[in-house]
């Protein structure tokens, strides 16, 4: 076993699990971080709870459609760590903290053994999400160790893939790296359009006209999704993720279940060998790059009489506004460093927002669909696709902290490029749809002016939550995991609210419009104006908050570690 | 002037700064001296406002951390011993910023000068990121600069420097100091603090041991034999010893128990 793996990094792993409780219950102990832990203690047992509800009190699901989105839902999976790993940047195959490359890149450990340790690592951590996911799953297992385990085999093969993909994509040329970036991305488009042509033509049929047009939408994407999965090449695609889906929900013992059992322990043994070869390999390639890379390096002379011819320009020194300004900037200026990946994780909502556009519907019907889809869009992706806030920024705050800039005008600067970028992505998509189709301008615009006070919301919100729990971007582990969940209920139960907040004063607005009666207009009037009011108060508050946390933030204590 | 008054910090419980004072006139340099975790980076963070002070008042200029952070921290630049720049920021982006935020209106002809003499013209459209560790600094140090401050607070600033940089940062502190800038400088070189520093003060476990001029420091403490006489450096190490004691005795005396034992730099050298 020492060849393999040796007791030093064996030791490494079982310090590091040790301090990483010591300091989550040193949470609990410390004053500064008590309300936190108690939100966190609050949320996890809402989740805990309706974990077990769900557990107690639900049926099992259908056996064979079990199956099918099981498969679906993990080869989904699968591409979106392709699509994380050709969108990101700058790229490095393992994700080496800087402590893992000071202390054991540097050590006398055999490469073989430090993959090994990287592998431990992936493994402990998809134990624990198959532990989670099977737990919640309870009802549906036929037997539960043994979809444990293969649902444990099926992430791991998907990390693994991670993994070997990630390894690849390092090893290509930059030109050949660029070419399979494009190919993924035309890949990814072809199903997506062909699910999207086929839901328009299933929407337009009469028979479903009268649902609610996102209903409706929704419902057309699934039995899409459903048709394509059943099709050729949809079988093909899904035929490797079916056999883990298969074991996963293995009914009894049989020989053909052993047989399935075996391939995927064989398949996932199989990719976990592969990373090994992977990784020589891409180290390999790494080297001949580099020696290419020297032999037609720019000479610094060359660089430096290119830079003589314009160094005297004058520099255009951006608007301050009480220091507003410098902060938006900097952070735009990082924006336009991500525009190829900003305008594809644009432009896949802004597509599906446009869907109700080829609808045979009155104009109202099309706006509330198009807003309704923006808004559910803004809410799920938008704060993880523009990324240009306090939450990129935790290792210089130590600048931010030391600017001759309030920190409310600090906090507006930084929320400033995703608002804008946000409500810009909205006001496109509102533009085309009012062109192409009969929405009333005012109404659009109306509608427009909503959005941009909810993407304030979304980002303030989000901002507060990160300055309450600080955490690291492109972290893996249990933690995350963890923090991923309770934030996602903690959304949920404040998505709840507004919810029913909303349709109370719709309510109570069309009440006293009958009441004093006053024409429909006066209805929509009041309740926007109730909505403008509602979203003032709110946003202040969580802006005040955001300020407060941001003033009280201390980067020598309150910085996560970096792993 | 920079005045510190009464100035504590504690991390959980441990007492990083205890009741600390002192003040660097216009023009002085004061050298920032202890051991690793004496309580320097503390101060100079706290200083900047970067981190909030447990206790104890900063006043830069007559501005107080308190009362007016903001025209404090207009007046005060920060240089930390490990940089955090924008990574995505070119080098002349980085300058723009810092002209943008201290409302600097034409700029270009600083940003040259200070370009040029870094020796960051070359990389004057490169990411940050692609910077070498001496680069990084030194681009810490032109924005420092470019913001004019009266109060300058080096950490560390010879981290990673070439010996060109090193020389050009020695003389631009001293032309700083000489136009009437305060400044702090953190550091372990004690030639170099001997060089350039008219002051020193010397932090023992977050305790100020000595506070003064460094030629009253040298004489004070220039009894040594075994290094060479009169330099910064014997009177430092000859210091030692009497100051550990003075330090664990008023830790004694506050605490009624001594905290750490306290250490005889010069019979550990000997050994």
């Amino acid at each position: 076993m020492d060849r393999v793996f040796p007791k030093a990094l064996n030791h490494l792993l079982w310090m590091r699990f040790k301090e990483k409780l010591k300091r989550w219950i040193g949470g609990f102990q410390s004053p500064r971080r008590r309300l936190i832990a108690l939100i966190g203690t609050v949320l996890g047992l809402v989740w805990v709870s309706q974990a077990i509800v769900g557990i107690l009190f639900r049926k099992p699901a259908e056996h064979q459609s079990m199956i099918q989105w099981t498969a679906i839902g993990l080869t989904l999976y699968v591409v979106w760590q392709v699509l994380k790993t050709v969108t990101r940047k700058p790229f490095e195959p393992h994700e080496w903290s800087p402590a893992e490359k000071e202390f054991l890149l540097t050590s006398p450990i055999p490469r073989h053994q430090l993959i090994t340790y990287r592998l431990t690592g992936i493994a402990i951590a998809t134990f624990i999400k198959a532990l989670f996911v099977s737990i919640i799953l309870i009802p549906d297992l036929p037997i539960w160790p043994v979809g444990f385990v293969s649902l444990f085999l099926g992430l791991l093969f998907i990390e693994v893939f991670r993994v070997c993909f990630e390894l690849v994509f390092f090893g290509l040329r930059p030109k050949l790296r660029h070419l399979c970036r494009g190919s993924v991305f035309i890949l990814l488009l072809c199903p997506i359009a062909v699910i999207w042509y086929r839901t328009l033509m299933v929407m337009n049929e009469p028979s479903t006209q009268d649902l609610p047009m996102s209903i409706l939408l929704f419902k057309s994407v699934l039995v899409e999704m459903n048709t394509l999965a059943n099709s050729a090449i949809g079988i093909g695609l899904l035929s490797l993720m079916a056999t883990f889906s298969e074991a996963i929900f293995t009914q009894a013992f049989t020989i053909a279940g052993f047989l399935n059992f075996l391939k995927i322990l064989l398949v996932s043994g199989a990719s976990l060998a592969f990373v090994y070869r992977l990784d020589q390999w891409s180290l390999s390639r790494a080297k001949i790059e580099e020696r290419l890379a020297v032999g037609k390096g720019i000479s610094e002379m060359d660089s430096t009489r290119f830079h003589a011819a314009t160094k005297r320009a004058r520099i255009r020194v951006p608007f301050r506004m009480k220091g507003v300004g410098a902060v938006a900037w900097r952070q735009l200026v990082s924006a336009y460093h991500f525009r190829m990946t900003l305008l594809i994780s644009l432009g896949i909502p802004a597509i599906l927002c446009w869907c109700p556009l080829f609808l045979d519907s009155n104009p109202e019907a099309t706006l509330i669909s198009v807003v309704g889809g923006l808004l559910f869009y803004s809410f799920l992706l938008l704060p993880s696709a523009l990324v240009l806030d306090f939450r990129r920024d935790l290792d210089r705050f130590e600048v931010l902290k030391s600017l001759p800039v309030a920190t409310i005008w600090i906090a507006i600067g930084q929320l400033a490029a995703p608002v804008i970028l946000a409500t810009g992505f909205q006001a496109g998509v509102l533009l085309v749809a009012t062109i192409f189709s009969s929405i009333i301008w005012s109404q659009a615009i109306l509608a427009g002016l909503i959005l941009v006070g909810f993407n304030l919301l979304i980002f303030t919100g989000e901002n507060l939550i990160f300055l309450l729990s600080p955490y690291r971007r492109n972290q893996e582990g249990l933690d995350v995991f963890i923090r991923t969940v309770l934030t996602f209920t903690g959304k949920g139960i404040v998505f709840a609210i507004a919810v029913s907040v909303l349709l109370f004063w719709a309510t109570l607005s069309v009440f006293i419009v009958g009441f004093f009666e006053l024409s429909a207009g006066w209805a929509v009037s009041l309740f926007c104006l109730g909505l403008w009011l509602l979203i003032g108060i709110v946003e202040a508050l969580l802006l005040l908050g955001l300020v407060r946390l941001f003033d009280r933030f201390d980067p020598s204590e309150d910085c996560p570690a970096l792993n | 002037m920079i005045d510190i008054r009464n100035f504590s910090k504690a991390y959980g419980t441990a007492l990083a700064v205890d009741d600390l004072t002192f003040s660097v006139q216009s023009g002085e340099i004061l050298g920032l001296i202890g051991r690793n975790g004496a309580g320097k980076t503390t101060t100079m963070r706290a200083l900047s406002g970067i981190i909030p002070s447990g206790a104890g008042e900063f006043i830069v200029d007559g501005f107080s951390l308190s009362d007016a952070p903001l025209e404090l921290k207009r007046r005060t630049a920060y240089v930390a011993d490990d940089p955090r720049l924008f990574s995505d920021l070119s080098v002349e982006q980085h300058l723009k910023f810092q002209s943008s935020v201290y409302g600097i209106k034409n700029p270009t002809d600083e940003v040259c000068k200070l370009l040029e003499i870094f020796e960051l013209e070359p990389k004057r459209h490169c990411a940050a990121s692609t910077l070498s560790r001496g680069m990084r600094q030194k681009l810490a140090i032109c924005c420092a600069y470019l913001q004019a401050p009266t109060a300058l607070l080096l950490d560390e600033p010879m981290t990673g420097l070439d010996p060109h940089g090193i020389r050009v940062l020695k003389n631009t502190i001293v032309d700083r100091a000489a136009q009437g800038c305060s400044v702090i400088i953190s550091s372990h070189l004690l030639a170099m603090v001997e060089d350039i520093c008219s002051h020193i003060l010397i932090l023992d476990r977050g305790k100020r041991c000595f506070w003064g001029s460094n030629v009253e420091f040298k004489e004070r403490y220039s009894q040594s034999e075994t290094t060479e006489p009169n330099s910064l450096e014997s009177a430092f190490f000859s210091s030692l010893t009497e100051l550990g004691n003075e330090v664990a005795s008023a830790i004694s005396d506050d605490t009624g128990s001594l905290r750490g034992p306290s250490v005889d730099i010069d019979s550990t050298i000997d050994q």
